[in-house]
């Protein structure tokens, strides 16, 4: 492992160790809740940037992918029947009731990010023959397609909605929302490590090449239908996977919390303030605005759709005044163009 | 007789009922400078994009180094060892001039060549090929912040990182200065004299007279001549196209 992985690596670990103790250590359940947000707000931004930051595919079907993975645990729950699940018993051993999250909730995490991936692969394949606006637009037709089928579908609640009743405690845990929390936070960082990753590999140099001028990239050997693709599975896995997770933290899923365009329009203000170039501009950008949004709605000085309009006018700002991002700025300030 | 290293047999586009390239045939044989001429709309950058697969051709066939390229998209093709520069620059604007470079060898050349680059051959041969255009020194600088000629280059430089066998260069000098369209033509004449076939697509005369061994010329779609540069540029039907009756 080179030196560079290797600092990040363990400086990864020391931040999700901080921020887990650190949200322990307060013992308040505000504190949980807005570091939750935050962190779902990382990964989304950061699944967006890898489709629209890097390859400069307009992606507005966040909510979509993320509203699939939520539905695809509430399906799996009812399906299993986990709702009334007490205890697991695999033949040689049993799982009793505060261990049994560690196989449920890890497990709806990877089906979700699984089905949210082959929903990308899929949509990028019918879609990704289109570029710019027309690539946009299909991602926004598809988010509305889904929206409508969930919403006549009752199996998952339509448009009532349906609650996951999760199990009351996690051993080692102080409590279940704890225990999600920290699967959140080992996504998020698996997030961020797989963009930095994509970056610094073949991948990230094809779709940087790609958002910069689509034919010569492919006349340069860029598969580009290919990378577009690889790009929109990991995207949809990650949201997907957040997803999954939501309805555990909140126990409740509805077509119009799932599918709310504040994740959309979060999700691509958070690298465009943040700066998009780089795997750390997403970062910045959802605890910035997320802990904006968080800390005014805490204190009901502002409504959700106040806070909508609040981050439109802010991308406008940003897209005006500085285009590469806090990122962009502050490598303007030491005198660096941006990468 | 060597065999040829790209044969285009009666490639034909149109665009609806507009007929752009109607039957064209030529051969370009390794090594060869050739040169592509002809007045404006005779469907030069076409043929390119037809070659390139940036537009799929109609009828036809095209073999490169005995490989069909029928229905291959444009990335196949850099794999089969066919490399072009735009005559409109079209850098990867938002990266450094460096990275311009790499994205070809890490993708064309290390296909072509099966051997999966390190970092530090990456950039050693990236800088080498920088190096052979005289834009070492703005390797850091992002590329969308170059000159013109500076832009040029990279197109060439960035065409010649795929490691090709054939390099269509379309219209590379036009709008240059004098001393800038000989800077150019000593770099192909360089990248020629290194064993890559070049296929030259110019306006201006005195380059692709001093560059090519051979010439195709097209007008309104057709192949009107094919043959050694002085030959053609003495035919009647070529002069009456160029000058007029």
């Amino acid at each position: 492992m080179s030196s560079s992985n290797l600092r990040f690596y363990i400086g990864l670990l020391i931040a999700g160790a901080l921020v887990f103790f650190g949200v322990q250590a307060l013992a308040e359940g505000y504190y949980l809740l807005v570091a939750f947000y935050i962190l779902q707000y990382i990964v989304l931004a950061t699944a967006w940037n890898i489709l629209g930051g890097y390859g400069g595919y307009v992606n507005f079907g966040s909510a979509c992918f993320f509203a699939v993975g939520g539905y695809s645990t509430v399906f799996f729950y009812k399906l299993l029947g986990l709702q009334t699940l007490k205890s697991l018993d695999c033949g040689w051993f049993v799982i009793t009731g505060p261990y049994l999250s560690y196989l449920i909730i890890p497990a709806s995490v990877l089906v979700g990010a699984l089905i949210s991936g082959l929903m990308g692969l899929g949509t990028g394949y019918l879609t990704l023959r289109l570029r710019g606006v027309f690539f946009a637009i299909s991602t926004l037709a598809l988010t509305v397609v889904v929206q409508t089928l969930v919403l006549n579908w009752s199996y998952v609640g339509g448009a009532r909605g349906a609650y996951v009743m999760r199990s009351p405690s996690v051993a080692g845990f102080t409590s279940t929302n704890e225990f999600v929390f920290f699967v959140m936070l080992l996504i998020a960082m698996a997030a961020l490590a797989i963009a930095r990753s994509i970056e610094r590999r073949k991948l990230g140099a094809g779709l940087e090449a790609i958002r910069d001028d689509e034919d010569s990239a492919e006349c340069s050997g860029v598969p580009t239908l290919q990378l577009k693709l690889q790009a929109t599975t990991i995207s949809g896995a990650m949201m997907g996977a957040v997803g999954a997770l939501f309805p555990f933290f909140v126990t409740f899923v509805d077509p119009v919390g799932a599918f709310n365009l504040v994740h959309t329009v979060n999700s691509i203000a958070m690298p465009l303030i943040g700066g998009m170039t780089h795997w750390s501009g997403p970062l910045i950008g959802a605890i910035l605005l997320g802990g904006v949004q968080q800390y005014f709605g805490s204190k009901n000085m502002v409504t959700p759709e106040l806070s909508l309009l609040f981050v439109g006018v802010l991308m406008m700002v940003f897209v005006a005044i500085a285009p590469n991002g806090i990122l962009g700025l502050w490598q303007r300030l030491r005198g660096k163009d941006v990468k | 007789m060597t065999a040829p290293l790209l044969s285009v047999q009666g490639m034909g586009k149109r665009f609806g009922g507009f007929v752009v390239l109607d039957d064209i045939n030529f051969e370009v044989y390794p090594g060869e400078r050739l040169g592509l001429i002809g007045p404006n709309g005779s469907g030069k950058s076409t043929t390119v994009n037809c070659l390139s697969g940036v537009l799929i051709h109609d009828t036809g066939q095209i073999t490169f180094d005995g490989q069909r390229l029928d229905g291959l998209k444009p990335h196949e093709r850099s794999y089969a060892g066919l490399a072009r520069s735009f005559q409109i620059p079209r850098p990867f604007a938002r990266l450094t001039v460096l990275k311009n470079i790499k994205v070809p060898m890490m993708f064309a050349a290390e296909k072509r060549s099966g051997h999966r680059f390190s970092e530090s051959e990456l950039d050693a041969q990236a800088r080498h090929a920088l190096d052979q255009v005289g834009l070492l020194a703005k390797a850091e600088l992002l590329a969308g912040g170059l000159t013109q000629i500076d832009l040029r280059k990279l197109e060439l430089a960035r065409a010649i990182a795929a490691q090709p066998k054939l390099l269509i260069a379309d219209e590379s000098m036009a709008g240059l200065a004098t001393s800038e369209t000989d800077e150019i033509l000593a770099l192909l004449l360089q990248l020629n004299s290194q064993g890559i076939a070049v296929i030259m697509i110019e306006h201006i005369m005195r380059a692709v007279s001093a560059f090519s061994q051979r010439l195709v010329v097209l007008a309104a779609g057709k192949k009107i001549a094919d043959g050694p540069t002085q030959e053609v540029l003495r035919d009647p039907l070529v002069e009456r196209i160029y000058l007029g009756d």
